[in-house]
């Protein structure tokens, strides 16, 4: 019994040494690297490697790009109609047109009169003050898009009609296409677009922009170049249809009439010089034989 | 017993009365407002911020009321606009500049008027060539 211990524990001490030796130099085997290397090449894991870290990069990348974009000031296809409505909600008080009030048929007359006259896929919306201080007026706004104010007080005191209303609104329509209130505005909007991650939004800039507008709707108005291109582009317009040819120009001369007699409207002029010398730039030039 | 009847009797009732959800529709201005009743010029309820969802209700034919969706926002129900909703979630100016927009930092009154602006609009678009 002794003996049959003796032989079992050597036994297993034997076999223990000579499996850990084995281990050791199979694992020197197998940890070949430069073997693995010239599989994995083999396999076009490497490359495989390879293209998941652009993958990443370009991911990452993307992520970024998109984070940053987060950071922009609207383009100019979304800023103005932001900026126009902006200005009107800080001038909702002064302006009054949060108070309920009829349609007058405004939307459709003035609707037929701009396919009458080829306007298509215009979208516009007018909004109705009830105050003096700005009679009529468009606003900038997205491409193919219209922002016009009309003021209650001015339309009832000339007793408008609603071709009289749509023939002023055309007018503005006009205005707006050509850019003008734009181009009078003194401080021009370079931010539009850009990205402002690094420095910061500026708000001072739109708070600036806002006043400039008060200034360009309240006090400044349209020059005497932009309101005679306006003038003539009507008279083209109108010049094939005659009846309107003809109310637009008692229109001007029922608002020459106005302002010449009433003081609440004694400003009229700046915004828009003048309603004199437009009917003068639309009567017919007498020929002298 | 008689008690036991008659609340069950009043929970059958009450739920026969509460509004079902026939769908949900995202509002699809910058800003607006749920009206009290189906009207632009009715009080304002809240104020909606666009592609805010809103959940259609059926309540006693108030469902659809001419061209006025009875719905259900957060705790509030009212009335908006069917002009104002589409079924599809709606781009907007908030979700595409909303560092921008964040940074404007616009108050109650600001919002409000935004939402009463989209309420006074004529609006139109002249028909496509």
């Amino acid at each position: 019994m002794k003996w049959l211990l003796i032989a079992l524990m050597s036994s297993s001490f034997l076999w223990a040494q000579d499996n850990g030796k084995s281990e050791l130099e199979k694992e020197a085997e197998v940890i070949d690297y430069s073997n693995i290397k010239s599989v994995l090449k083999e396999d076009g894991l490497e490359n495989e490697a390879k293209l998941k870290k652009k993958i990443i990069k370009k991911i990452k990348e993307e992520k970024k790009e998109i984070q940053l974009s987060k950071y922009n000031y609207p383009n100019k296809d979304s800023f103005w109609s932001f900026m126009s409505e902006f200005w009107l909600v800080k001038n909702a008080q002064e302006l009054k047109w949060d108070a309920p009030r009829p349609d007058y048929g405004v939307n459709i007359a003035f609707k037929n009169l701009l396919e009458k006259l080829g306007y298509y896929n215009k979208s516009y919306k007018i909004l109705i003050v009830d105050s003096p201080n700005i009679t009529h007026l468009g606003l900038p706004s997205n491409p193919n898009e219209f922002i016009l104010i009309l003021s209650l007080p001015f339309m009832r005191t000339l007793d408008l009609t609603k071709v009289d209303i749509s023939l002023l609104l055309l007018e503005n329509f006009l205005r707006v296409e050509k850019g003008f209130f734009q181009e009078n505005l003194l401080i021009k909007p370079d931010f539009i677009g850009s990205n402002f991650y690094k420095e910061g939004m500026n708000k001072k800039k739109i708070n600036e922009l806002l006043n400039e507008y008060s200034n360009v709707a309240y006090k400044k108005g349209f020059n005497f170049q932009q309101q005679y291109e306006v003038t003539k582009a009507m008279d083209r317009l109108l010049k094939s249809y005659p009846e309107l040819w003809s109310v637009y120009f008692r229109l001007l001369g029922k608002i020459d009439s106005l302002i010449k007699s009433n003081l609440l409207y004694k400003n009229y002029t700046k915004i828009y010089p003048s309603p004199e010398m437009q009917i003068q730039w639309l009567k017919p030039k007498e020929e002298v034989l | 017993m008689e008690s036991i009847k008659l609340t069950l009797y009043l929970i059958l009732f009450s739920t026969m009365l509460q509004a079902k959800v026939v769908g949900t529709m995202y509002f699809n201005e910058f800003m607006g407002h749920l009206h009290k009743s189906a009207s632009k010029t009715s009080n304002s309820l809240t104020t909606i911020q666009c592609s805010q969802a809103l959940k259609i209700l059926d309540e006693q034919g108030k469902f659809n009321a001419g061209e006025w969706f009875y719905v259900s926002v957060g705790e509030d129900k009212g009335y908006i606009h069917s002009q104002f909703l589409q079924t599809s979630r709606p781009d907007c100016f908030q979700d595409e500049y909303p560092r921008f927009y964040q940074k404007l930092e616009l108050d109650l009154t600001d919002m409000y008027y935004f939402g009463r602006l989209q309420d006074h609009y004529l609006k139109a678009i002249t028909r496509a060539q």
